[in-house]
């Protein structure tokens, strides 16, 4: 798949992932790299400017195996952002998909 | 490459961030080389789905919101002009027009000049049978005549072109002096 499709919904898919649950940096980086095959390390600094841009906070838990492992939990203005990408998505997968399939939006 | 290799290059790809971020950045790359390990893969594999080094400490820094070093965006500052430049620059135009005003005054005198001697010269041509017993000191007047044009003329010549040479290189000094000062 094109390299540039997945970089510009990646915060969106980040963000996404940690709707549901809080979640580490290996398992994020883990199971999205295998659903849109991505480098493992693609999404690293996502999640760091993410941090910096206060849309997710982080906090450190024992695990029972191994160090304490940095937790990623989304904020209040990181669910506002989500919504928003999810309907910026929305409205652009639409026109994109009546765009490539020749039919006449509007 | 092995875990240290690929750590060693990121921290130092990532050598323009301050210290503790490179620490946190090489620390949680780290982890991820523990978690992956006891997946069993080996370090080499790991590093390889990482992805290049050199990408992933591009990312890094790209998506660091703190500003890099001033000298790795502009080369030098600007020189400044200071107050007394523009001020002196005024003054040398305050001189300059009235001398430029002067000389064109000068070459527009010696160009009516040359057409008037020219023009006395051509008539005397063509009246020459009138002239009699004047014809001698007539055939002298106006050879003095020519040269006297020629001279007009590469005076004129000369001043032009040296108003154009000195003007545009007055110009050139003067912004320099405005925009970047002595």
């Amino acid at each position: 798949m094109n390299i540039q499709f997945k970089k510009g919904v990646l915060d969106m898919c980040v963000l996404a992932m940690l709707r549901e649950k809080d979640s580490y940096g290996y398992d994020i980086a883990d199971s999205l790299s295998k659903k849109i095959m991505l480098a493992d390390g693609t999404v690293y600094p996502i999640l760091r400017k993410l941090a910096a841009d206060g849309m997710v906070s982080t906090y450190l838990m024992e695990s029972q195996n191994g160090p304490p492992r940095k937790y990623y939990h989304l904020t209040e203005s990181g669910k506002n952002t989500l919504e928003e990408y999810i309907k910026d998505w929305e409205e652009f997968n639409k026109v994109v998909t009546g765009i490539i399939g020749g039919q006449d939006i509007e | 490459m092995n875990k240290k290799e690929y750590l060693d290059l990121l921290s130092k790809e990532l050598g323009a961030l301050p210290y503790n971020d490179v620490k946190e950045i090489t620390d949680e790359i780290d982890a991820h080389f523990e978690m992956a390990k006891q997946e069993g893969k080996s370090e080499e594999q790991i590093s390889d789905d990482l992805g290049d080094v050199h990408e992933l400490a591009k990312s890094y820094i790209n998506c660091t919101p703190y500003k890099l070093p001033q000298v790795l965006k502009d080369k030098e500052p600007k020189k400044k002009s200071s107050t007394w430049a523009k001020i002196f620059s005024i003054a040398i135009c305050c001189v300059a027009v009235p001398i430029t005003c002067l000389w064109v005054w000068f070459d527009v005198g010696l160009a009516t000049k040359i057409i008037a001697s020219s023009s006395v010269f051509v008539l005397r041509l063509t009246n020459f049978g009138n002239y009699g017993a004047y014809k001698f000191a007539v055939i002298m007047n106006q050879i003095g005549s020519i040269f006297y044009v020629i001279f007009l003329g590469c005076l004129l010549y000369f001043g032009i072109r040296l108003l154009i040479a000195a003007g545009k290189k007055f110009i050139r000094f003067n912004r320099k002096l405005w925009t970047r000062g002595f």
